[in-house]
C-alpha cells in the first residue's frame, strides 16, 4: 500500500467531500420539502393537480437522473438560464430525488387508517390541521424507513455530479486514480468517507424515528 | 297521524328523501325521519341494510346524493346563493361536525396521544379555547366515563372498552349538541360492552341528543325513544321500541330479531 497518494492529495479530498455534502445535503432538505406538496397534489380532489403531480411522478421517475442533470448544466442554457455546475447537479438531482419522494410520502400517507382522517374530519379539524397535529405524525413511523433509503441512494448517486463539471468526491477519485495508478488506496478512502457520511444519515433516521416512537 | 307527534319537542334534525349510491348501487332509498331534541334514535338493521350510511350521511362524512338533511332549521351541506342552492365544500361542513359529533366502532383515537391529549386536540386546536379550561373541563369528562385514572395512558396500552370511553369523551370535549354513535360496541368483547353502554345511558339520561346504530336490543328497547329498523337501504318500520321490537308487523323485521335475539 501507498498511503501517501491519499495523505499528499488530501487537501483535494477534502474539498471533494465537502462538495458531496454541499450537493447532497441541499439535495436532501430540497427534494423531501418538494416531494410534500407533490404527494398531497398526487391524491387531491382537484384533477388539475392530480395530473400536474403525476406527470411529474412518471417523467422524473422514468428518465435517467444523469439525463436529468445534463437537462440542467447543457439544456437550460438554451432557454438563456445558466446555472454554475453545482446548482445545476442540485437541480437535477432534486428534480428527480422528489419523485422518489414523494411516492414514498403518498404511501405512508395511505398507510394512515382510514378512521384516522374520518376522525379528524367528525370532529371539524381542517385537513391542513389534521394532516399537521394528526396524520404526519403517524405517516413519518411509515414513511422514515424506505425514505432514509432513497436518501442513502441519493447520497451516493451525488457522484453523478462530476459529470457536469462538479468537483465532488468520486470524480476526485477518479481523477486522482488516473494521476497517480493506486485505485485501491484512493477507492479505499472514498468507500470509508461515504460509509461516514451515510453513518451520520443513518443516525438521523434513528434520531427522528426515535421521537415519533409510540411509548411502550 | 300519531297523536304522540302533537306532543312531542320540536325535531332538532329532520331528514327528507335522503338517497345515497354507492358504486352503482342505491344504498338508501329514500330516507324520511326527525329526531326530536334531547331524544335518543336508534337505527337498527342486517349488516348491509345501509343505516352506517345513513349514519355518516347525518354528519356528512359521506354526502347524499338527494335529499336533505336539516339541522335547527338549517339545510345541512349547501348555501343559498342568490336563488340557487350551492353544494358546501368539506372546509364549510366542519362548523356543523363540531356540533354534530360522532363516536366510530373502531375508536379512531390518535394513537401518538394520550387520553388526554386526545380529548383537548380539537377544543385547543380547532377551537383555539385556553388550554388549562379546556384541560380541566376534560378532567370531568374522563371522570364522567370513569377513567379518571387513565388520562395519561395511551391508547394501546388501554382496553377497547376504555378506549371507545375516551373517544366518546372526546367528541363531548367539542360540546355537541347531538352524538352519532356507529355500532360503537360492535368491536369489543361481551365484558367491555357493558361499560360503553352505561355511559351511553348516562348520556342519555343527561339529555343528550343521540343516533345510533347498534345491535344491543337490550339497550335500544331500554334507552332508545324511537326506532327505525332499515332493509336493504329502506326503511321498513319505524316507531316506539316497545312497540316496534316487541310487535314486528314485516316478516323482515320478524326475522332479523329472531336472529339477534339477545
Amino acid at each position: 500500500m501507498e498511503w501517501s497518494v491519499v495523505t499528499g492529495n488530501a487537501g483535494l479530498l477534502a474539498a471533494a467531500t465537502l462538495n458531496t455534502v454541499a450537493i447532497a445535503a441541499t439535495t436532501i432538505v430540497l427534494s423531501v420539502v418538494l416531494a410534500f406538496p407533490l404527494a398531497l397534489m398526487r391524491d387531491s380532489r382537484v384533477a388539475p393537480l392530480r395530473v400536474i403531480a403525476g406527470i411529474y411522478s412518471w417523467t422524473t421517475r422514468a428518465m435517467p437522473t444523469l439525463a436529468l442533470l445534463f437537462l440542467a448544466y447543457y439544456g437550460l442554457p438554451e432557454l438563456g438560464i445558466y446555472l454554475d455546475p453545482v446548482p445545476a447537479a442540485v437541480a437535477g438531482l432534486t428534480v428527480s430525488a422528489a419523485g422518489y419522494n414523494m411516492e414514498y410520502i403518498r404511501a405512508a400517507l395511505k398507510a394512515v387508517p382510514r378512521g384516522q382522517y374520518e376522525a379528524c374530519r367528525a370532529l371539524g379539524i381542517p385537513f391542513p390541521l389534521a394532516l399537521r397535529r394528526l396524520i404526519l405524525p403517524q405517516a413519518m413511523r411509515i414513511l422514515l424507513p424506505p425514505l432514509s433509503s432513497n436518501l442513502t441512494l441519493l447520497l451516493k448517486g451525488s457522484a453523478l455530479a462530476s459529470l457536469v463539471a462538479v468537483n465532488e468526491l468520486t470524480g476526485q477519485a477518479m481523477a486522482l486514480i488516473s494521476d497517480t495508478y493506486r485505485p485501491i488506496e484512493i477507492l479505499i478512502v472514498v468507500a470509508v468517507v461515504y460509509l461516514a457520511l451515510n453513518g451520520v444519515l443513518v443516525a438521523v433516521q434513528k434520531g427522528v424515528e426515535r421521537q415519533f416512537r409510540l411509548p411502550a | 297521524m300519531e297523536p304522540a307527534e302533537a306532543r312531542r319537542p320540536p325535531a332538532i334534525l329532520e331528514v327528507h328523501g335522503v338517497v345515497k349510491r354507492l358504486g352503482g348501487v342505491e344504498v338508501l332509498k329514500g330516507i324520511n325521519f326527525t329526531v326530536a331534541e334531547g331524544s335518543v334514535f336508534a337505527i337498527i338493521g342486517a349488516s348491509g341494510s345501509g343505516k352506517s350510511t345513513l349514519l355518516r350521511c347525518l354528519n356528512m362524512l359521506v354526502v347524499p346524493d338527494d335529499g336533505e338533511i336539516v339541522w335547527k332549521g338549517q339545510r345541512v351541506g349547501w348555501t343559498k346563493k342568490g336563488p340557487a342552492w350551492v353544494r358546501q365544500k368539506e372546509r364549510e361542513l366542519l362548523a356543523y361536525r363540531r356540533e354534530v359529533g360522532m363516536v366510530f366502532q373502531s375508536f379512531n383515537l390518535f394513537p401518538q396521544m394520550t387520553a388526554m391529549e386526545n380529548i383537548i386536540e380539537a377544543p385547543v386546536q380547532v377551537l383555539k379555547r385556553p388550554r388549562d379550561e379546556v384541560v380541566a373541563e376534560a378532567r370531568v369528562l374522563l371522570d364522567k366515563v370513569r377513567l379518571s385514572h387513565r388520562s395519561s395512558a395511551y391508547p394501546h396500552q388501554m382496553s377497547g372498552g376504555e378506549q371507545q370511553r375516551v373517544a366518546i369523551a372526546r367528541a363531548l370535549a367539542m360540546k355537541p349538541k347531538a352524538l352519532l354513535f356507529d355500532e360503537v360496541t360492535s368491536a369489543l368483547d361481551p365484558e367491555l360492552k357493558g361499560e360503553v353502554l352505561t355511559v351511553m345511558r348516562d348520556l342519555a339520561d343527561e339529555g343528550l341528543t343521540m343516533i345510533l346504530v347498534s345491535h344491543e336490543m337490550g339497550f335500544v328497547r331500554g334507552v332508545a325513544d324511537e326506532v327505525l329498523f332499515m332493509h336493504k337501504g329502506v326503511m321498513c318500520e319505524r316507531g316506539r321500541p316497545e312497540e316496534v321490537l316487541r310487535a314486528p308487523r314485516t316478516p323482515e323485521l320478524q326475522t332479523f330479531l329472531q336472529r339477534v335475539v339477545d
